[in-house]
C-alpha cells in the first residue's frame, strides 16, 4: 500500500537536520574568526607599517639634523673666514647691492667628503640668494636654518634640496649673509630610504604634504601622488595607519598605509609644507597571510562539513537501520506473516514500539485465529444450507415429474390399454381359432404390442427416474424434444394438433437427460394444453445462433394475458384446472435451464399463441465446464 | 338375427381385434377410422340400420367426445358404448351423463363386449325403437 512515493527518506532528513544544526554554527565561527583574524592582522600590519614610519621618518630626521647642524658649523667658520668678511659682512654699509654678492664658500676642497649628496655651496649678503635658485627667500627675522624645497637642476635633471644658514657678524641678531648648500636628494635619502624593504614589495617614501615623492624606490624623485584622499589620510601631524583603496602606486586596491611625519624636518619647513614618511607594501602581498588565512579557514570549514556528513550518515544510519527493519517487520505483517516475533532490540523507542508492533501482531494473530474458525464454521453452515437448498430443488424436481404423470395418468392408460387390448383381443382368437397360421399371426400381434408396451414403460420411466442418479451426457436436443413431444400427446384426449418439426443441425448439449426431457415435457404440454379441444399447430424449432442452442417452442393456443406474464416462472401459478398440474412447471423449466448456463424467454399474445425461447450453450468438454451442477 | 355396429376408431388394430371379438356372434361391424367418418357413415343417405355405436374417445379430426355428443344429440335411440384406454372416472361420468350406454375400458374381454353390446341392442328397443333417422 505505498501510494505515496517517498521523496526524502528518514536518513536523508537525519543527515539534512544534522548538516543545518552542524554548518550553520561552522559556517558562523568560521566567518567570525576569519573577520577577526583578518582585522587582527590588519591591525598588526598596520601597527608594523606605522613603527616603521615613525623609525625611518626620525632616521630622516637624524640625517638632516646632522646636515643642518654641519650647515650651522659652516655658517660659523664663515663669519671668521677673512675672504667672507671681507666680501660680504666688511662691505659697509650694507645696503642693496651686497645682495647680489655671492661666490662659492667654502672651497672644494673643504667640503667634507661625508657629505657626498652636496652639489653647491656658496654664500651670499643678507638680502637672498641668486635669482636664478627659485627658492623661497629666507626671511630675516630668524636665525634659524631655513629649509627650502627642491628643484630641479635643469642642466643636470637633479632634484636639489636647498638649504640656507644665516651668518651672523655678532652685531645683532639680523644675519650679515647666507650659508646656501643644495643637496642631491636622492643621494642624501635613498641611502636610507632604500634599504628599508620588507618582503618582495614592502618600502618606505618620502613625499611631502602635496604629493611629491621625495624618495622612494619605486615611484621616480619629483613624481606625484594624485590621489587626494590618500593624502589626506596620510599627512596628518602625527603618525598612524590607514586603509585605502588606493595604494599610491597606481593600482586601486585595499592597502594598508603607515605613515609618520618628519617633525625636525617639518619645523624647518616654510608654513603649510610638510614631509612625512609613507610605508606601502603591495596589497596582494600584504593580504598574502589573510588569503592564506581564508584557505584555511575554507578548507577546515570544507574537512570539519565532510566530517559532518560522514558522521551524520554514520548517526543516521544507527537510528534508520532499526526502523527500516521495523518497517520490514510491518509489512511483513501486513502480508499476513504473523508467525515470526519482531525481534529488534536497540534499546531505545524503537524497541519500545517494536514490542508494541508485536503486541498488536499477537492480538491479530488471535482475531485471525478467530475469524477464520468463524468463517470455516459459516461455510460450512453455507454449504450445508446449498446442499440442502439443492436437494430440495432436486425433490421439487422430481415431485413436479410425479405430478406431471397425473395429469397424464389417463394419457398413459390409453396409451397402455390400447395395445392391450389388442393383446387380449389376439389371444382370444388364438384360443378360438383352429387355424394355426391364423394363430401365428395373432401371435406375432401379440408380440409386437407387447413391444409397443414395453416402449412406452420404458419412456416413462426414463422421465421418472431421479435425474440425481445420473452424471451429465451429451444429449441431442432433437430426440429429447420428439420424446418430450410423445409423452405430453399422452395429456389430450384429441389428436387434432398439428405438429411441424423444423430442426437444424446443433451440437448437443451437455445435461441430464432427464432433466432436458422434463423441461421440453413441460413446456410442450402447456403448448398442447392451450390448444386442447381446438385445432392448432405446435411447431418445434431448433437453430444455432451465436453459438448457442436455440429450442423454439410455438403453439397457436390461448396464449397468457399480459397481468400472467410475469408470473409465469413463480411456483404454484398456473391458470389450470386443479387435474392439470400444481403450477410448478415452469418454475422448474426455469431452475433447469438456470442451472445449464442456459436462457428462456417467453412471448404470448392471448388467443394467438405462446413461443417459449430456451437458449443452452452448445457441449463442451466435460472437464472444462465450470458450471456447478449437484 | 343380424344386428350391425358402427366401430368408430382410428386404429386399425384395435378395429381388427373388435372385428376377431365379434366373429361368430351375429353382430355386423361397420368401420369408420374417426368421429367424423363415423357422423358421415350415419348421416350417409341410404343409411344402414346401426344396432349399436362402439366408439373410442381420442381421435384425430373429430374427438369422440364430440362425436358422441353428436350421436346422442342426433341418433338418441342408437346406443352408444365408450370403448376406451382412458381410465377416467370423470370423463366416463361426463359421458354417463350424455346417455352413453356403458364405458369400457380396454382391454375387455370378447365376452363382456358381446354381453354390453348385446344388452345395449336389447334395450334400445325401449328407448326410441327401431328405425332409421328420418
Amino acid at each position: 500500500m505505498q501510494s505515496k512515493k517517498r521523496r526524502f527518506g528518514l536518513s536523508g532528513k537525519l543527515v539534512l537536520a544534522i548538516l543545518a544544526v552542524g554548518v550553520i554554527p561552522l559556517v558562523i565561527s568560521l566567518s567570525v574568526a576569519y573577520y577577526r583574524g583578518s582585522n587582527e592582522l590588519q591591525t598588526v600590519i598596520g601597527a608594523s607599517f606605522q613603527a616603521l614610519a615613525e623609525g625611518s621618518a626620525a632616521k630622516v630626521d637624524a640625517e638632516l639634523q646632522r646636515i643642518i647642524t654641519v650647515d650651522r658649523v659652516l655658517a660659523q667658520q664663515a663669519e671668521d673666514d677673512p675672504k667672507v668678511r671681507t666680501e660680504l659682512l666688511g662691505n659697509q654699509p650694507r645696503g642693496k647691492n651686497s645682495s647680489v654678492v655671492k661666490f662659492d664658500w667654502p672651497p672644494i676642497a673643504q667640503i667634507e667628503p661625508v657629505i657626498d649628496a652636496l652639489e653647491a655651496s656658496w654664500v651670499t649678503g643678507p638680502e637672498g640668494v641668486p635669482g636664478e635658485v627659485k627658492t623661497v627667500t629666507p626671511t630675516t627675522d630668524n636665525a634659524a636654518a631655513r629649509m627650502t624645497w627642491l628643484y630641479l637642476n635643469s642642466a643636470t635633471r637633479q632634484h636639489l634640496l636647498h638649504i640656507s644658514t644665516p651668518i651672523h657678524d655678532g652685531k645683532g641678531t639680523t644675519p650679515a649673509g647666507w650659508l646656501h648648500r643644495d643637496y642631491d636628494v636622492k643621494k642624501l635619502f635613498d641611502p636610507i630610504i632604500y634599504p628599508i624593504r620588507f618582503g618582495s614589495t614592502g618600502h618606505v617614501m618620502l613625499i611631502n604634504n602635496a604629493g611629491a615623492i621625495i624618495s622612494c624606490p619605486m615611484l621616480v624623485t619629483g613624481s606625484r601622488i594624485e590621489d587626494r584622499a590618500l593624502l589626506d589620510l596620510v599627512t596628518n601631524n602625527h603618525a598612524g595607519w590607514t586603509t585605502a583603496e588606493n595604494d599610491g602606486h597606481g593600482r586601486r586596491a585595499f592597502s594598508i598605509a603607515g605613515y609618520a611625519p618628519l617633525a625636525g624636518v617639518n619645523a624647518l619647513l616654510p608654513p603649510g609644507e610638510s614631509w612625512h614618511m609613507f610605508v606601502w607594501q603591495d596589497s596582494r602581498e600584504i593580504f598574502a597571510p589573510a588569503k592564506s588565512l581564508l584557505i584555511s579557514v575554507m578548507l577546515a570549514g570544507l574537512l570539519s562539513l565532510g566530517l559532518l556528513v560522514a558522521l551524520s550518515y554514520y548517526a543516521s544510519g544507527h537510528i534508520v537501520k532499526p526502523i527500516q527493519r521495523l518497517r520490514r517487520e510491518a509489512s511483513r505483517i501486513a502480508g499476513g506473516d504473523l508467525s515470526q516475533p519482531l525481534a529488534i532490540h536497540t534499546g531505545d523507542e524503537i524497541e519500545e514500539l517494536a514490542g508494541e508492533l508485536d503486541e498488536m501482531r499477537i492480538q491479530l494473530r488471535q482475531h485471525i485465529g478467530t475469524l477464520e474458525e468463524k468463517v470455516e464454521e459459516r461455510t460450512r453452515e453455507l454449504r450445508e444450507n446449498q446442499a440442502e437448498k439443492d436437494r430440495v430443488t432436486e425433490q421439487l424436481i422430481q415431485a413436479e415429474k410425479v405430478a406431471a404423470i397425473g395429469t397424464m395418468a389417463s394419457g398413459i392408460g390409453h396409451e397402455i390399454n390400447n395395445p392391450l387390448y389388442v393383446i387380449m383381443g389376439r389371444a382370444e382368437a388364438i384360443r378360438d381359432e383352429k387355424d394355426i397360421s391364423a394363430c401365428n399371426e395373432y401371435a406375432r400381434d401379440i408380440i409386437k404390442h407387447t413391444k409397443h408396451i414395453s416402449a412406452i414403460v420404458k419412456n416413462l420411466s426414463g422421465y421418472i427416474r431421479p435425474a440425481s442418479q445420473h452424471e451429465l451426457e451429451e444429449i441431442d436436443v432433437h430426440q429429447k424434444l420428439v420424446e418430450a413431444l410423445a409423452m405430453a400427446k399422452l395429456t389430450l384426449l384429441d389428436d387434432r394438433i398439428e405438429i411441424r418439426q423444423n430442426f437444424a443441425p446443433v451440437p448437443k448439449i451437455s445435461a441430464k437427460p432427464e432433466e432436458i426431457q422434463q423441461v421440453f415435457f413441460n413446456v410442450i404440454r402447456n403448448g398442447i394444453q392451450a390448444m386442447a379441444g381446438k385445432k392448432g399447430i405446435l411447431e418445434l424449432t431448433t437453430t444455432l445462433e451465436d453459438n448457442q442452442v436455440c429450442i423454439r417452442i410455438q403453439d397457436t393456443g390461448t396464449g397468457i394475458r399480459a397481468e400472467h406474464l410475469g408470473k409465469i416462472f413463480d411456483p404454484f401459478f398456473t391458470t389450470k384446472g386443479p387435474d392439470e398440474g400444481e403450477g410448478l412447471g415452469m418454475f422448474i423449466v426455469q431452475k433447469i435451464v438456470t442451472k445449464y448456463n442456459g436462457l428462456i424467454t417467453l412471448e404470448s399474445q392471448v388467443d394467438k399463441g405462446t413461443t417459449v425461447t430456451i437458449r443452452f450453450p452448445g457441449a463442451e468438454p466435460i472437464s472444462r465446464r465450470t458450471t456447478n451442477v449437484t | 338375427m343380424l344386428h350391425k355396429i358402427l366401430v368408430v376408431d382410428d386404429e386399425e388394430e384395435v378395429r381388427k381385434t373388435i372385428r376377431l371379438q365379434l366373429k361368430g356372434t351375429g353382430l355386423e361391424v361397420v368401420e369408420a377410422e374417426d368421429g367424423k367418418k363415423g357422423i358421415e357413415v350415419l348421416d350417409a343417405e341410404n343409411v344402414i340400420t346401426v344396432d349399436a355405436i362402439l366408439c373410442d374417445v381420442r381421435m384425430p379430426n373429430v374427438s369422440g367426445v364430440e362425436a358422441i355428443t353428436y350421436f346422442r344429440r342426433e341418433y338418441p335411440h342408437i346406443p352408444v358404448i365408450v370403448l376406451t384406454g382412458y381410465p377416467d372416472v370423470k370423463l366416463a361420468v361426463d359421458f354417463m351423463k350424455e346417455g352413453v350406454f356403458e364405458y369400457l375400458i380396454k382391454p375387455v374381454e370378447k365376452e363382456k363386449l358381446v354381453e354390453v353390446i348385446m344388452k345395449a341392442i336389447s334395450q334400445r328397443s325401449f328407448v326410441g325403437g327401431s328405425g332409421p333417422k328420418m
